[in-house]
């Protein structure tokens, strides 16, 4: 049993540290006072980083876009329109590092550090010019890849790693929600390395490197409003070997065929590719999902061309198998305004009867060739260009039935 | 006293150097040594530790209970890091930017640790406040030392001034941990070999000055 002597030992032992503790607290309270920051100084400081950054007369503050501004913390317009994004990279030696990264002209014009817990002398070369002026001169369009685009600093690729990150999250926001009207995508650029809003997706890259077939692009006008749809797309390098485009007039504002279609062209020209009209064929397009429709049970109706006025198809699609395929509003003629029957249409139609969605969205007719794995859809003769918009009405039904109704 | 003054005074430089003789606080010193400003940002914030912690674990080496001494250390030398560290940000943004998280790591540099137990614990505050001054001067140079071997051959300049012009060529690995270690050994090694000069010399002074009464 401890005896009194050591009990007051104990007390006392403990009353020092305490005391001790106490006044240490106070003196840290009272320096944290002292050395705390005024708003004026932190605005200042900020100022200071941005005009070390990019010398501007102001650094207008931007909201930020959710979607594509994950590891962005703040945005700054400066005067003369250029952007500085400030970005946390992730992927660092000590988490993630902040960078200060200024655009102007489409193109990164200054890469600063900001706060990060790299070692110090380990990270000095990343943010020498010698290395990051790699990123300058290039239009933002797509992200940098480490290694084949930057070579990153030896000794230093958690640093370099970050860096890349950081831009790459700078040129995403940049290239969608800033400069959205420009272009996004280059085709001498990798297929893996477009840049495609992520509401959309893209499937089936039909070869490694240079042949893309983009199911589902779309374009932009200037005021960020999407349009036209690039629907089925086969590359090759930058010459378009067939495509199939087209604008949903629903969504748009267009009051003609021809103002969808231009727009639809334009979605091409957005992405520099070659073409010439007659590997293009455009419609523009309409869709409507009957109410209640599921996967197991959807009916669909989708606009097939206006070679003599408006004609529909509706499509009755069952467990991602079309069942069956109707004209709702052949008021007598439209299908066959020149000698064609019913019959005729039966002739076309089952070819898509109990054909898969998957591989009705890569059939191809006439010209326009399939893609891989889809079949060839013979054109009524006669009734060619009815045909044709047939398959496009079928691959609109399908796209639809893929992207609306949930499974 | 006056030999015991002097002693303390001059021991961190040389014969006690904290970094090529005690080889204490090796961590920092490897890391930051890139950059003979960063050296010198590095010792003056180890400099103002030092002093204060000596300061006040000698004022208090008799209140303080030998049992529980050296987290009553710990909290001084944390105190005045954080003082330190808190001031740095405030006034020296862009020193602080480059010292990154080795500043909060002051408080585990054993050389002040080391000072506290060996010497401010026991000694009267005078004396203490002067083994700071030495150990921290002696910290600062030896880190400096370092630091500038590393950056005039790692990059070919010194303070940042471009020293050979641009066809210098440049040891790159100076400037990553290898060049550290290197430069270090290499410094300890000549550090060693000055001191054991010096040492003969001076012992075969006193020889001398013993023997030479006799002889005449």
């Amino acid at each position: 049993m401890a005896d009194k002597k050591s009990v007051k030992e104990i007390v006392i032992m403990v009353a020092i540290l305490v005391a001790i503790a106490l006044v240490a607290g106070a003196l840290l309270a009272v320096m944290y006072n002292v050395t705390k920051l005024t708003d004026e100084e932190i605005a200042a400081r900020n100022d200071k980083i941005f005009q070390s950054v990019y010398a501007a007369k102001s650094y207008e503050k931007l909201e930020i876009d959710a979607d594509f501004g994950a590891n962005i913390t703040d945005i700054r317009k400066t005067d003369d329109g250029s952007y500085i994004f400030v970005v946390n990279g992730e992927g660092g030696y000590g988490g993630s590092v902040q960078f200060y990264i200024a655009v102007s002209g489409e193109q990164i014009v200054n890469i600063v550090i900001g706060e990060h817990g790299e070692t110090p002398g380990k990270y000095d070369a990343v943010v020498k010019e010698s290395h990051w002026s790699q990123y300058k001169g290039v239009e933002l369009k797509k992200e940098f890849t480490l290694g084949t685009d930057i070579t990153p600093v030896s000794g230093s690729t958690r640093t370099s790693t970050a860096m890349n990150n950081a831009v790459n999250a700078a040129v995403i926001y940049f290239a969608n929600v800033l400069n959205k009207a420009q272009t996004y995508w280059t085709a001498e650029a990798n297929v893996d390395e477009l840049i495609l809003h992520p509401t959309y997706t893209m499937t089936n890259i039909a070869d490694s490197s240079k042949v893309a077939i983009i199911e589902f692009g779309y374009a932009f006008d200037d005021s960020g409003a999407m349009y036209a749809t690039i629907n089925s797309i086969k590359l090759n390098g930058s010459d378009v070997e067939s495509a199939l485009i087209g604008a949903n007039v629903e969504t748009g504002e267009f009051t003609s065929n021809g103002d969808a279609e231009q727009a639809a062209l334009e979605a091409l020209n957005l992405f520099n590719l070659k073409y010439s009209t007659s590997k293009i064929n455009s419609l523009y397009r309409k869709v409507e999902i009957q109410e209640g429709s599921t996967r197991s049970n959807a009916v669909i109706k989708a606009y097939a061309g206006d070679f003599s006025g408006d004609l529909y198809v509706e499509f009755t699609i069952q467990d991602g198998v079309v069942t069956s395929a109707s004209l709702p509003n052949n008021d007598g003629n439209m299908w066959a305004p020149i000698d064609k029957k019913q019959s005729d249409f039966e002739q076309v139609k089952n070819q898509f009867v109990g054909k898969d969605v998957e591989t009705l969205i890569k059939a191809g007719i006439g010209s326009l060739k399939p893609l891989e794995g889809g079949d060839t859809i013979t054109p009524h003769s006669g009734a060619t260009v009815t045909s044709t918009g047939m398959v496009s009405a079928a691959q609109l039904a399908s796209r639809a039935y893929l992207i609306a109704l949930s499974e | 006293m006056n030999s015991k003054f002097k002693k303390v005074a001059t021991q961190g430089l040389l014969e006690q150097n904290p970094v090529f003789r005690l080889a204490l606080g090796m961590c920092p010193s490897l890391a930051i040594t890139t950059l003979a400003s960063n050296a010198i940002g590095m010792g003056a914030a180890v400099i103002v530790v030092l002093f204060f912690s000596n300061l006040f674990i000698s004022l208090l080496r008799n209140i303080i209970p030998s049992k529980v001494r050296i987290p009553a250390y710990i909290i001084i030398i944390a105190t005045f890091v954080t003082i330190v560290q808190m001031s740095i940000y405030k006034w020296f943004p862009d020193l602080y930017d480059k010292l990154g998280v080795f500043i909060p790591l002051i408080v585990v540099n054993c050389l002040i640790f080391a000072r506290a137990e060996a010497f401010a614990g026991k000694e009267p505050v005078g004396l203490s406040m002067i083994d700071a001054l030495s150990m921290g001067i002696g910290y600062t140079l030896a880190i400096f030392i370092l630091a500038s071997i590393r950056e005039i051959l790692g990059n070919g300049t010194w303070f940042g001034m471009n020293l050979f012009g641009e066809g210098f060529p440049k040891m790159a690995s100076m400037t990553i941990s290898i060049g550290g270690f290197i430069g270090l050994g290499l410094c300890m090694a000549l550090f060693s070999f000055v001191y054991k000069k010096i040492g003969d010399s001076i012992k075969a002074k006193k020889l001398n000055e013993k023997k030479s009464p006799k002889e005449a």
